[in-house]
């Protein structure tokens, strides 16, 4: 079979498959649920490959087993230890025994307990750059309005207007800081709300909450709209016009 | 009191949705076949501050150094990450950057990475240009399926992270990737200039966690992580950013236009003032981004009527109702 | 910010380190949240019964089992795509307690797991709650199921079993991502009352627009917490809380310092800057940066510029265009 008939079978069946799972658009029917089934085959058959190939043989077995360059010529030496994983992940076929099915929590805890210590050593990394960038000057260093537009200063002219607080700026950093201490308010759960400025705060930091949402809603709803028109270009212009027409 | 069926305001709340369906349809494909057909719509575009910085700081990496390219995407989200998989491929392609693809989020990401490197590179041997070799010019490391163990085991010990992985050589089988022309000579994370990861998962930030601070990161996300990954480089934690569809058509005109270059069109930077950043001459036509961006407009002015229409039918119920 | 390609992050660089190095402080900092959370653990599991307040969500789960139980239709819960972590564990502790209200009224239930870590722990939790109710012969096997690990295989997976199975009420918990929307929008159309939480900030959104009732990002941890009353559950949320305060004290603070130092209305120049340790005399005349600020210093664990407040006048540079910003002119 010549590339080119290859290629053409490959989009057709993928235009066959947008078609069905878009069908459900209309009512669940099974032409949808036929491509439904496909597509959780596929992935599971593609996952079961790859659980072999590309996480046991190469993760594990290569590691344990060492590599060789050339014939008779060690590229990587191997590493015995790594048997001990066996016996621990096989613990986890345990949870198919009704008796001693507690034995299948070890590889668990041992994951839990992995991912908690890593929480703990990661999360300054995330955050700690956050904090620093959050300690703004809330008062301007000028009373000027606006941060003027730089286009033909000298660099060291530029460098000056650039560490200048106008009042702008001092506004959105205030907004910043508010948003962030009363949103943050509106998560504490010890703390009964009778407190009238605490009420406040948690009542403007769910509005606030809110208007984030709509932001990240539009930022979403875009995307999801990307992704269709992605599909309209797959099926009419790489399917039908360049593939069957030819244009 | 009337029954809300027969009224404008309830119709206008009930449209069916077959024909939503149908009117969102015609709405998304006609101007994608008129742009097709007319060779190209273009939109008025002022590239945002995070997409330049991303190519700027593409464009300072020099010819010959690899990066590592984290590909954590597959067809699901070809929309918007397709489009900028496509335009990193072109600048690194046209800048002679070699690089290494790997994934940690999804098995089948490295072969939907291949099939995009594959078609890039038949439209650059189309218009007459050297095409990127696999094995000398880039390799495929293949899927990780720790995304956490992974890069932790990266910003430890590049050699490490991804010993005994194998690649094909030409006329070769296949043979360790420190081998190949990519990785030779590389054994840290800091010999490398940048990594770059475009993503549609969580995998951001475990990248942010685990290498932040220790190597470039520039990240290319889908428009639902924009918001979540703003915060990052808004913090400098991360060098450059590209978010969705927009994002693209941001890299798309600074491929084609430069930075505050010579050209009537290069789009100025008072950030970069004083730096000029050339285009990207590769001559391989529009890109994804270019083709869908103008019939995105349709679609948000269609979802703009359909709340308009949507509301103006709630207000005339309720009024309704009221009396 | 004047934006220099030389001064990006990564031109510190912390090789072999497996974390980012911010000096000690950082350390201390994260120290002192986990004694936050080990000191409110040991409080509640000595008896100290620890005030939570009752979040609205809660008495949307009641009412949604109950309304699936008038219509005899199945209640489904999904613990989120992540793999086996915390919020899984939350997730499930949460559908413990709506089990056990479907348990007491033969309500049947389906759950429906990402992952086989996760399926494999929700089995069990699922199985022990039908037991401790006295149920045990009303507890189907089938009603936990693996659907697929691969994200839209997944999404599709449960979509046809919201449908076929016309799911009367739905809990969606956990780590959601995309997916989410075909979730909330399937159920919406087999009229089910959804209650969701999404730790992915991104899809909080579409679970407000598409659902009944939502946990916002923590409140979430609170429903947990709130209806196990477990002393570890109970203990790390006062402990949170108690760190959600010194973070935002922190914050708040090197906001307030910066401002001080800047020089508000006037500005302020920098006299000497504190580059890996050393102070020094000011290389260039400059006016003084948030980097100069104290607070920026111990959290970053680096250098920055000492000012003196009595140097307004600095010495001029060569470059005649230079006019420094508010204290000059």
């Amino acid at each position: 079979m010549s590339v080119e008939t290859y290629r053409f079978i490959k989009l057709t069946v993928g235009v066959l498959a947008t078609l069905g799972l878009y069908s459900a658009l209309y009512r669940e029917n099974k032409f949808y649920r036929f491509f439904e089934h496909v597509f959780l085959g596929l992935a599971v058959g593609y996952a079961v490959v790859a659980l072999w190939t590309e996480t046991l043989y190469d993760l594990w077995w290569t590691k344990m087993m060492g590599s060789t360059a050339a014939v008779g010529q060690v590229a990587t030496p191997g590493y015995w230890g790594w048997i001990v994983l066996l016996p621990i992940g096989l613990l986890g076929y345990f949870v198919f025994s009704s008796k001693n099915n507690w034995v299948s929590r070890i590889p668990i805890g041992i994951i839990l307990g992995l991912w908690s210590g890593q929480q703990l050593q990661v999360w300054f990394t995330r955050y700690g750059p956050q904090m620093v960038k959050q300690m703004v000057p809330l008062l301007p260093t000028t009373s000027e309005l606006f941060h003027p537009v730089t286009t033909g200063m000298t660099p060291a002219q530029v460098a000056t207007v650039d560490s200048t607080v106008y009042v702008s700026q001092a506004i959105t950093n205030i907004i910043v800081t508010v948003t962030f201490i009363s949103v943050l308010s509106y998560f504490l759960f010890s703390f009964d709300l009778k407190n009238r400025f605490l009420k406040n705060a948690t009542t403007l930091g769910r509005w606030l909450l809110m208007i984030g949402f709509g932001a990240i809603f539009g930022s979403t709803v875009m995307m999801r709209f990307t992704l269709l028109i992605d599909r309209m270009y797959f099926v009419w212009i790489e399917w039908l016009m360049k593939a069957i027409l030819h244009k | 009191m009337a029954t809300p069926d027969s009224s404008i305001g309830a119709k206008l709340q009930s449209l069916p949705r077959t024909l939503l369906y149908l009117i969102l349809l015609l709405a998304t494909s006609l101007p994608l076949i008129y742009g097709e057909l007319a060779g190209g719509v273009s939109v008025p575009n002022q590239p945002l501050g995070a997409a330049v910085d991303f190519y700027a700081a593409l464009m300072k990496i020099p010819p010959g150094k690899t990066v590592l390219l984290e590909t954590d995407w597959t067809n699901s989200t070809r929309g918007e990450n397709g489009g900028e998989f496509d335009a990193i491929l072109r600048i690194l392609m046209a800048r002679g950057i070699k690089f290494a693809v790997f994934s940690t989020a999804d098995p089948q990401a490295p072969q939907v990475a291949m099939d995009d490197i594959a078609t890039i590179n038949a439209l650059r041997v189309q218009k007459g240009q050297k095409a990127y070799v696999r094995w000398t010019d880039w390799v495929n490391l293949g899927y990780f399926p720790n995304s956490e163990g992974t890069l932790n085991a990266l910003a430890g010990n590049l050699a490490t992270a991804f010993n005994g992985k194998k690649d094909v050589k030409p006329g070769g089988g296949l043979v360790d990737v420190f081998e190949s022309p990519v990785l030779k000579g590389y054994t840290k994370l800091t010999d490398i200039p940048a990594v770059i990861l475009v993503t549609a998962s969580a995998t951001s930030t475990v990248m942010i966690e685990r290498l932040s601070g220790k190597v470039p990161l520039d990240f290319m996300v889908t428009g639902v992580m924009g918001p979540e990954t703003q915060v990052y480089y808004s913090s400098k934690q991360l060098e450059g950013l590209v978010i969705g569809l927009k994002g693209v058509y941001d890299l798309e005109t600074l491929m084609k236009q430069g930075l505050n270059g010579q050209g009537p069109d290069a789009v100025p930077s008072q950030k970069y003032a004083g730096l000029d950043v050339p285009p990207v001459n590769d001559n391989l036509g529009t890109g994804k981004g270019s083709a869908y961006y103008p019939t995105l407009h349709f679609a948000l002015a269609l979802l703009i009527l359909a709340v308009i229409v949507g509301n103006v039918g709630m207000l005339l119920t309720r009024k309704r109702t009221a009396q | 910010m004047p934006f220099d390609l030389g001064s990006l992050p990564m031109a510190q660089i912390y090789e072999g380190a497996q974390y980012l190095d911010t000096g000690w402080f950082s350390r201390v900092f994260t120290l002192v949240l986990v004694a936050f959370v080990l000191l409110n653990i040991k409080r509640a599991k000595s008896g100290k019964d620890l005030y939570i307040r009752r979040i609205a969500g809660l008495n949307a789960i009641d009412e949604a089992v109950g309304r699936a139980t008038e219509m005899g239709r199945p209640v489904l819960m999904v613990p989120g795509l992540s793999g086996m972590n915390a919020i899984v564990v939350q997730a499930l502790n949460i559908f413990v307690y709506v089990t056990r209200l479907c348990a007491r009224f033969a309500n049947p239930i389906l759950v429906c797991c990402a992952d086989a870590a996760v399926y494999t722990v929700a089995q069990e939790m699922i199985r022990d709650t039908y037991q401790q109710e006295g149920a045990i012969e009303r507890y189907d096997t089938d009603s936990v199921r693996f659907i697929s690990d691969r994200q839209f295989a997944f999404a599709a997976g449960v979509s046809g079993l919201i449908q076929r199975e016309q799911a009367a009420a739905t809990f969606f918990m956990g780590a959601f991502y995309a997916e989410s929307l075909i979730f909330a929008e399937t159920a919406n159309s087999t009229g089910a009352i959804q209650i969701a939480s999404s730790t992915e900030t991104t899809q909080t959104p579409f679970f407000i627009a598409a659902c009944d009732y939502v946990l916002i990002g923590d409140e979430f941890y609170a429903a947990s917490a709130y209806l196990t009353r477990q002393p570890i559950l109970v203990g790390s949320l006062v402990g949170q809380d108690w760190s959600k305060i010194l973070i935002a004290a922190t914050a708040l603070a090197g906001a307030l310092n910066v401002t001080a130092i800047v020089g508000p209305f006037t500005g302020a120049q920098a006299t000497f800057e504190k580059t890996a340790g050393v102070i020094a005399p000011v290389k260039a005349p400059r006016a003084v940066a948030p980097s100069d600020a104290f607070m920026q210093h111990l959290l970053q664990g680096q250098g920055g510029a000492m000012i003196s407040k009595t140097l307004t006048k600095p010495q001029r540079p060569k470059d005649p265009d230079y006019h420094p910003v508010g204290g000059g002119s």
